[in-house]
């Protein structure tokens, strides 16, 4: 390919060559022009892009004329080699026009004029030739002889091109990377650069460098240049690329979707643009190099159009992007949308868009919507090929909605329709789990054991995982341990599995006090994982550990080293350190490390803690000073007024009421009373439509009307935040009290209420106590599966919470009441192996299984359970009446059975 | 409480009382003939058309029913005022007359011109036009009506529209009403979903609008609620 025209030429001819040609002899033979017409003509031809003409009169007049006197002098023999040499190449003679143009490089120095055209040529000529070596050997010799020139980035374009044909990517990047650094390009040509280096990087597999390139863009961004067709070209590949370990990232990315035709129409007015170039010398070579890159783009994106990057590859990946990043609103949207649109892709897209709408509504923890999604899906598509999947995906919400046997049953069932299908053998090991969690130990067991032999090796760490902690439920803590040790030995097991097996079992030994294993799992577990994933996981259990053996200085010392960092597991730490320190009754240690922990969760944008606003408070109370200095009064008073969710503004009101008169001072309103300055404050919120703290003034002082008996007046404050507040805007405590309000009075708000808490704080530690309402209610609604699967979920996730051992009893009454006696004993076996457990509840518990007992068909332990509650708990006597009479009762009956 | 036709009554008078200049037109008749002129004024069944002929002035009328039809002269006057006075002649304009109408609209909305955006959008939408300048009219129209206060009958309006609108080909203007059009009605889940929606399209929809629009999510406060019973 030659870069080179007959504009080109008329740049460089000559007029010493004239002047000299007018010098020489005149004359004519056989055909042949006096010699200066013969060159006239020579480099007429060539300046009329006669190419293969021109070489044919230069080939002539060297034949002639070469010999002579004139034609050997130095300065005519100079333009002779260059324009002959640029004649062949551009006739597509390399092998003759590249020893003429050599020989004019090796006898012109390095000032002479269209030094820097030449070398550029002869380089160029090498490469058409296919010879790399020579090629970069010029295009160094250009770089050093012509750094200032902007051709430099040109040649290392080429360069580059040429270290991607020999595949030596890295070399490629780097020259890339300094076309970019020089900055010798314009703008629009430094971000097809950036396109450029994109490509190189996401061949390399540095999906995160290729994203910076595309995604930068100097000054104003380039909306519309090719650079930006490249972004949405390369964008499906990137997001595939990045969805796993980065998928922020790759959700980014896939904001950079184009439709496909698009594409093909904004690049051609660039190609048009280009085809028309012309000019100088300069503009020639500049046009043909972005032509060459334009028909590059133009080709990828005839290519990408048939590699199946339509619309629906393209929304398909968008909805996992959105999922993977955790936007599940938006992946609910997206699906919703999609659903409704008419778009032909769309309508192809409609069981992704369902399974996508399940997933991301399981995750917002919308149970009803996600179960209508796949409701209307099975009834509405029942040939479908993505039935199966979705009704998986059903299971799922009833293991979801810790209704694990249901969930179980349905999988089952979707094993036995379709035994064959590619993910049966995922599905049963996920039931598996579902059996495990629900309490099933010992069947979840079995399963795991036939998968054992059917599934592939790389799953048989996993399964052995899940098997010992199977063996660890059933009270076989020492085969479960054999089997995790096996786990954190198996090659085949991953990193993160391994780490998993050292977690249980560390939790196993920690639950025995078992010292000398701990330690040596504890030490075998540091060894092996220095900067393990789990790694601060596995120091809070050593520090749990060591206060659990009596040693809180250790404690303490692993408790500070792990709340140093920045990490989710330091919230942990913090509140050991601040248990240890309240039961030392060490109050300056509780405040130095309440403050610490109060500027770290600032620092890192996190809520801050309850705890350590609780333990600000403590000190207060026993030190009688603020807890509180004024630049932290100032930052928490700053984050109440703009209304902060995360901030425990009720606590925050009880801090400054403990000590009025010297916060007061600091708040520059001395003098007045604690209950003016709410008021005025509350007055100020509703004004400036502040409405959670608002909320919390109101709540602040209902508690405060409580705490003197005037619940009535109480209950008015919280009925006015319930009429008057949106609930979106109240935090987790806020929340939960007016949902309690409203259920105390019945109110229509009440379960919305309710429901809205369990959707918004998941994990918060009043999720369980909102739980148990919700399940009364429903229960009294006559909903008894969903009252069921609300208690499950305290039962088997809350088990530290105070309304654990309520939920268990009343859902053992529940399974006795529903004729389950056997789900009634296991509910409460796991109430009754609970430590410290009042003797009120524990008299309960055993009456409920003495009479499960009786109904399964085990007089024997019935009775003496009943014995056992008459002899313990004489001061219980309604419960003691009922065990007597349940006595006589079953054994009148195994009287007669024995008559 | 103001109502959609009093508003309108009101924009009518405004309109009337303030086209003063006179407008410069030229047509072609059914039968090929051409005229041109300052319109003066029109009766039920002629246009009356005023020309220059050196120091002179004729006068020349023009029965409606042998019009073909009629283009609006290049000029610098206010399309929009100069024709105010006129509409039954919207049926005769010319393709290129209405898109200059059009665009006029367009800017006369995007410039805050709530009531002359709302008459002209009504008005334009009685002409045939393509399934999506029908659309951008009609959004147009609701967001006037919205800007007015008159956040029913714009909701009414908008809800049409969404009947026929493919939701992943939906405006970002279109995006804007519905999502703020749920803020007002308190449906702030719905709310959010409009706002997410151009963000979500392919292509993405990365205009000044979209982005005012996320920062919609930011000023969507609560709103009050209602009694307990």
């Amino acid at each position: 390919m030659a870069v080179y025209s007959v504009d080109v030429v008329n740049a460089l001819y000559p007029r010493s060559v004239l002047l000299l040609l007018c010098l020489t002899a005149d004359f004519c033979c056989m055909g042949i022009l006096p010699m200066r017409d013969q060159w006239k003509a020579a480099i007429g031809a060539l300046a009329n892009g006669q190419a293969q003409l021109a070489l044919e009169k230069f080939r002539e007049f060297d034949h002639w004329y070469g010999q002579e006197s004139a034609a050997r002098e130095r300065d005519f023999r100079i333009n002779q080699l260059r324009l002959w040499g640029l004649a062949a190449l551009q006739a597509g003679e390399q092998d003759e026009g590249l020893p003429l143009l050599l020989e004019w490089l090796q006898i012109t120095d390095e000032e002479a004029p269209y030094r820097a055209f030449i070398r550029f040529q002869v380089a160029m000529a090498y490469r058409i030739q296919g010879d790399g070596t020579s090629a970069v050997d010029h295009w160094r010799a250009f770089l050093s002889e012509h750094p200032q020139l902007p051709e430099t980035a040109l040649v290392r374009w080429m360069w580059a091109d040429q270290l991607l044909a020999e595949a030596k990517l890295g070399e490629a990047r780097a020259q890339l990377e300094t076309i970019i650094e020089e900055n010798l390009l314009s703008k629009p040509g430094r971000n097809l650069a950036r396109a450029a280096l994109a490509l190189v990087c996401i061949s390399m597999g540095d999906g995160p460098s290729a994203v910076i390139q595309l995604g930068h863009s100097d000054g104003q961004p380039d909306t519309q240049g090719p650079a930006q067709v490249w972004k949405a070209l390369l964008a499906p590949s990137l997001v595939q690329d990045l969805l796993e370990a980065e998928p922020e990232l790759a959700q980014r990315v896939s904001g950079w979707f184009d439709r496909p035709d698009n594409l093909q129409q904004k690049v051609l007015p660039f190609i048009e643009a280009v085809s028309e170039t012309a000019g100088n010398i300069r503009q020639v070579v500049w046009g043909s190099h972005w032509k060459a890159q334009l028909n590059r783009l133009q080709s990828a994106i005839k290519e990408s159009s048939g590699s199946g990057n339509g619309m629906e590859a393209l929304f398909r990946l968008r909805l996992r992007a959105l999922l993977k990043s955790n936007l599940f609103a938006e992946a609910l949207y997206l699906s919703e949308f999609l659903l409704q649109s008419r778009m032909p892709a769309a309508g192809r897209l409609r069981a992704d868009c369902h399974a996508a709408a399940i997933e991301a509504c399981l995750n917002l923890a919308f149970w009803d919507k996600a179960d209508d999604f796949a409701s209307t899906f099975i009834k509405d598509y029942p040939e479908d090929p993505g039935l199966p999947d979705i009704l998986f995906l059903k299971a799922r919400i009833a293991a979801e909605r810790k209704a694990f046997m249901a969930a179980v049953q349905q999988v089952d069932a979707l094993l036995n329709a379709r035994p064959d299908h590619a993910s049966a053998l995922a599905w049963q090991l996920t039931a598996a789990g579902w059996l495990l969690d629900g309490g099933e130990a010992g069947p979840a067991l079995e399963r795991y054991e036939e998968l054992l032999e059917k599934s592939p090796l790389a799953w048989q760490p996993l399964i052995h995982l899940q098997r010992s902690r199977c063996l660890d439920k059933s009270g076989k803590v020492v085969a479960a341990k054999a089997l995790l040790e096996q786990v954190t030995d198996d090659p085949l097991a991953s990193s993160l599995l391994k780490e998993q097996a050292f977690v249980v079992w560390l939790g196993i030994t920690v639950r025995g006090i078992e010292v000398e294993e701990f330690q040596f799992v504890l030490n075998l577990y540091r060894r092996s994982f220095p900067a393990g994933f789990n790694r601060l996981m596995v120091e809070n259990l050593a520090g749990t550990f060591a206060g659990l053996s009596g040693d809180p200085v250790t404690a303490e010392k692993i408790f500070t080293v792990v709340s140093g960092e920045s990490h989710p597991a330091t919230a942990y730490a913090h509140e050991q350190l601040s248990l240890i320190y309240r039961q030392e009754k060490n109050f300056p240690s509780l405040r130095k490390h309440a403050r610490r922990w109060i500027g770290q969760t600032q620092r890192d944008n996190l809520p801050i803690p309850k705890v350590a606003m609780e333990d600000c408070r403590l000190y207060q109370i026993s030190e009688g000073e603020p807890a509180l200095g004024k630049a932290l009064l100032e930052t928490l008073m700053e984050q109440m007024e703009t209304g902060q969710p995360t901030l425990p503004g009720m606590l925050l009101l009880a801090i400054l009421e403990d000590q009025w008169e010297s916060y007061s001072i600091l708040l520059g309103r001395n003098g007045l009373a604690f209950a003016s300055w709410l008021q005025d404050k509350r007055n100020l919120f509703s004004r400036n439509e502040r409405w959670l703290p608002y909320a919390q003034c109101l709540l602040f002082e209902a508690d405060q009307l409580e705490s003197l008996g005037r619940i009535d007046s109480a209950d008015t404050r919280r009925i006015e935040v319930i009429r008057s507040v949106n609930p979106d805007m109240l935090n987790a405590s806020s929340l939960h009290t007016v949902a309690k309000t409203a259920d105390k009075y019945d109110f229509p708000e009440g379960v919305p209420l309710l429901e809205q808490f369990l959707k918004q704080f998941p994990d918060d530690q009043l999720r369980p106590d909102v739980l148990y309402r919700l399940a009364m209610r429903w229960r009294h609604s006559g909903q008894r599966e969903r009252a069921e699967a609300l208690l499950t979920e305290v039962l088997t996730q809350w088990t530290d919470a105070s309304i654990h051992p309520e939920a268990c009893l009343l859902l053992a009454t529940w399974a006795l009441d529903a004729g389950q006696p056997s789900r009634a004993t296991s509910t409460l076996k796991v109430l009754l192996e609970k430590a410290g457990l009042p003797p009120a509840l524990t008299a309960r518990a055993m009456l409920l299984r003495a009479q499960s007992d009786f109904l399964m068909n085990n007089p024997e332990r019935g009775r003496l359970g009943c014995q056992r509650i008459l002899a313990l708990y004489p001061a219980f006597g309604d419960i003691t009446a009922r065990a007597q009479a349940l006595l006589e009762e079953n054994i009148l009956i195994g009287d007669v059975d024995e008559v | 409480m103001r109502s959609e036709k009093l508003i309108v009554a009101a924009t009518l008078f405004l309109a009337i009382t303030v086209a003063a200049e006179a407008l410069q037109i030229s047509g072609v008749t059914k039968e090929g003939m051409s005229f041109a002129g300052n319109l003066i004024s029109t009766a039920e069944t002629e246009l009356l058309l005023e020309r220059e002929r050196g120091a002179a002035t004729t006068q020349l009328g023009i029965p409606l029913d042998s019009i073909a039809s009629i283009s609006l002269v290049e000029s610098a006057q206010d399309p929009l005022l100069a024709m105010e006075a006129f509409p039954h002649l919207l049926d005769f304009l010319d393709e290129a007359s209405r898109k200059r109408l059009l665009k006029a609209v367009v800017e006369s909305v995007e410039l805050g011109d709530w009531s002359s955006g709302y008459h002209w959008t009504s008005q334009l939408l009685q002409l045939e036009w393509t399934r999506e300048t029908e659309m951008l009219l009609g959004i147009y129209r609701a967001w006037c009506l919205f800007e007015m206060g008159l956040f029913g009958a714009s909701h009414e309006a908008t809800l049409k529209i969404a009947e026929e609108i493919d939701p992943m080909e939906a405006s970002a203007r279109f995006c804007w009403l519905m999502a703020h059009l749920a803020v007002k009605a308190g449906e702030v889940a719905e709310a959010r979903k409009w706002i997410s929606l151009p963000t979500l399209q392919i292509p993405s929809r990365t205009n000044a609008l979209a982005i005012e629009l996320q920062s919609l999510l930011m000023e969507t406060g609560p709103s009050r609620r209602r009694a307990v019973p």
